[in-house]
């Protein structure tokens, strides 16, 4: 027995030393596994595990008016994200009890939303809340453990324009990804937004990046600074009176657009209606269409306002004087096709210039066919109409202008195309065009942003462009003169008179192009009723469109348009300290 | 026969070259210098002890300055990061508080002002007032305010 124990105790002692040899060749193994062979593998798991890239934002450029007040800017704001997983009913009531004041929501209204997402349990309860009511979250995270388990905030920059829906067609908005969306947002979209920085780090428990661990990184580069041509104060003076002229007139909608006709600077952009930039769902039934800027991007035909180029043309081509008569007989057979006066009266013989203070389409269509179709239409292209000015605005059109050649083109265009029928353009293209005129023959680039800025150092300054002399500075002032001498002769232009300042302005009363080619009854509500002047004369301060869509309270621009374009202008000239001109009587 | 005369310890006769000790060489002296060096082993470890312990020290020192020195740049930053956003908000309060349509609502609502309208008629100017230099108006505007 005793050699049996000896037996057993000898195997006993082996075995422990062998099983702490086996073990410890067993760990020698894998730590050679782990340190050695997968020595890479491991030290980047370890690396991806401590190290984070971060993504630094860059601060939205500010978008400023010409005297420098703020019309956007960046706020800081937070989406709201919420966690409903391992969250029982009484958990998720007492969530939508507590969350639905602070975000302007039913608690029965938000527990439904919540209870409704399926598929997930992670939703966004709510986007770019503003501080004040993130500030509420944090003190409701701070109170409510149910609400700190389950709800977080992530700061996020909210675009803030102080002005509501001021100016709201020029800016534009900036969508949920900080995007840039119609208007100088859009267009200005990639000075604007900047460049992001990241940092990549090792990083400690509270994601601080370690000082002595590897770290790379790149400063975001802030967005620049835009400053527009845009008078603030001429801009409400426009919108006031756009929104008043739309409840006296029963007009469905309307823009005024006010330019410098020497440099092509926008000064004021006022539409009807409009859509809050800081709200741009809320747009109601009016749907996306209302962000399109009406100003650039809807064509209209102008009707008689067109006439001021076509004898503009017609006289700087020679074919025509002010003082040139001829006999009109009310109608005029174009190609076997008869085309009156919109009042079906015949002038008799009447010179060009009281055929266009009177309007007549058969004293334009004498100058129009006098000049030529190929001059005619030459004198068109060159007043830049068919083609976008260039203007730094998203969205512009480049209205409809079939030439001689073109499948849609008939001889008759070159009558009707004279009066402003069968040729569309857009307000601006309208603006740039009769600018020219007003400023002495040139035509100018309009633009709305004066300078791009970065840290208060201009990157870009835009400066008035001229595209091309169009008409002689001879025509442009007699032209001028034909105007002013319609505004004082006739009752439509009186209209658009302010007492003390020669003005000169012409009416136009279109019909609205309906489906298959035909126009739309031009009854009350079926025209676009505009006037489109500049004032003084000699030197004109302003140029200004008023356009009208649908009026009821009368069909045309000399009683709908005429009075809004007279009552602005008095507003001008004393914002601006223009001295009078003329003797007030 | 000369004379000599004894003096202690002094040779008369140049000694022997068996009794003179030669000068130590190059290499004994570095031997001895070594000797003098020569310390004990655990004297040896503790003064390595205390210079890694040293070297150690200075390094964590220098870390934790870094560190800690890290702590106040992000600190500074997030600080610098709040006060341009507060700096924004207050641009933005500004705007808000100059917003024409603003501005309006309070002249109607708060102050009762109304829009001049019509209701006004133009005057006439004497015309040695018309022919006053600008600088006699402010003069007159300034006498006035007194």
């Amino acid at each position: 027995m005793p050699q049996a124990q000896n037996l057993i105790r000898g195997w006993r002692i082996w075995t422990v030393p062998v099983v702490f040899l086996l073990g410890a060749l067993y760990m020698g193994v894998r730590l050679f596994q782990l340190q050695v062979l997968d020595e890479t593998k491991m030290a980047t798991r370890v690396v991806n595990n401590i190290t984070r890239t971060d993504q630094i934002l860059p601060n939205r450029g500010v978008i400023r008016d010409a005297r420098g007040f703020l019309l956007a800017g960046d706020a800081q704001a937070a989406d709201l994200y919420m966690d409903k997983g391992q969250k029982n009913d009484t958990d998720l009531h007492t969530l939508a009890d507590l969350l639905g004041p602070v975000l302007a929501e039913s608690p029965d209204d938000l527990y439904t939303r919540i209870r409704g997402v399926t598929g997930t349990n992670t939703l966004l309860l709510a986007r770019r809340l503003d501080s004040e009511a993130a500030s509420r979250v944090r003190q409701l995270r701070n109170t409510w453990p149910v609400v700190e388990g389950s709800v977080w905030l992530d700061q996020q920059p909210r675009r803030d324009y102080p002005n509501g829906n001021f100016a709201a067609h020029i800016l534009g908005f900036t969508d949920y990804d900080n995007q840039g969306q119609y208007g100088v947002e859009q267009f200005y979209d990639d000075k604007l937004a900047g460049t992001p920085g990241f940092v990549t780090a090792e990083r400690d428990s509270h994601m601080i990046p370690l000082p002595v661990g590897d770290s790379s990184q790149k400063s975001a580069m802030d967005g620049a600074d835009l400053d527009l041509t845009v008078d603030s104060a001429v801009q409400y003076m426009a919108e006031r009176e756009l929104d008043n002229t739309l409840k006296q007139t029963g007009a469905q909608k309307g823009m005024i657009l006010i330019a410098d006709p020497y440099t092509g600077a926008i000064i004021a952009l006022a539409t009807a209606p409009r859509f809050d930039p800081n709200h741009f769902t809320d747009i109601g039934q009016d749907g996306w269409g209302l962000y399109k800027n009406p100003a650039v991007s809807d064509v209209y035909e102008p009707g008689s306002t067109f006439k001021v180029l076509t004898m503009a043309a017609a006289i700087d081509g020679g074919a025509v004087t002010p003082d040139t008569t001829f006999n009109c007989a009310g109608v005029v057979n174009a190609y076997g096709t008869l085309i009156h006066n919109s009042t079906q009266t015949a002038h008799g013989v009447e010179s060009m210039k009281e055929g266009l203070a009177r309007s007549c389409n058969i004293a334009i269509d004498y100058a129009a066919t006098s000049l030529g179709e190929k001059k005619f239409y030459q004198y068109v292209q060159a007043f830049g109409i068919g083609k976008a000015t260039g203007i730094d605005l998203a969205g512009e059109g480049r209205g409809i202008l079939h030439l001689p050649g073109d499948d849609a083109y008939s001889p008759i265009n070159l009558y009707t195309n004279g009066f402003g029928q069968g040729v569309s353009v857009t307000p601006v293209q309208l603006v740039a065009a009769i600018s020219a005129v007003a400023n002495g023959g040139l035509l100018m680039k309009p633009y709305v942003v004066s300078t791009v800025s970065r840290n208060g150092q201009p990157i870009q300054v835009n400066k008035p462009t001229v595209v091309r002399r169009v008409i002689s500075a001879d025509t442009a002032a007699q032209v001028r003169g034909m105007l002013a001498w319609a505004v004082d002769t006739t009752d439509a232009g009186k209209l658009a008179k302010v007492p003390g300042y020669s003005t000169a302005a012409k009416t136009g009363t279109a019909q609205i192009a309906g489906a298959n080619g035909t126009y739309e009854a031009d009854g009350l509500g079926g025209t676009i009723a505009s006037v489109v002047g500049f004032a003084p004369v000699d030197h004109p301060k302003f140029i200004m469109l008023v356009r009208l869509d649908r009026p009821t309270s009368s069909t045309f621009g000399g009683e709908t348009a005429s009075p809004a374009f007279g009552r602005l202008a008095a507003q001008l000239f004393q914002y601006w300290k223009v001295p009078p001109d003329q003797p007030v009587h | 026969m000369a004379l000599r005369i004894a003096v202690p310890n002094y040779p008369l006769d140049p000694p022997a070259a068996a009794d003179v000790e030669a000068a130590p060489s190059a290499g004994e002296r570095r031997a001895r210098l070594e000797s003098y060096l020569a310390l004990d082993p655990a004297f040896r470890f503790l003064i390595a002890l205390a210079l890694v312990t040293a070297i150690s020290l200075l390094y964590l020192g220098q870390a934790s300055s870094v560190t800690e020195l890290n702590y106040a740049v992000q600190s500074q930053s997030a600080l610098h990061t709040k006060l341009i956003h507060e700096q924004q908000d207050l641009q933005l309060q500004i705007a808000h508080a100059q917003a024409l349509p603003q501005i309006a609502r309070t002249a109607g609502t708060r102050l009762g002002m109304v829009p001049v309208g019509k209701a006004f008629r133009y005057l006439s100017v004497p015309a040695e007032v018309q022919v006053a230099s600008p600088v006699d108006t402010q003069a007159g505007l300034a006498a006035g305010s007194r």
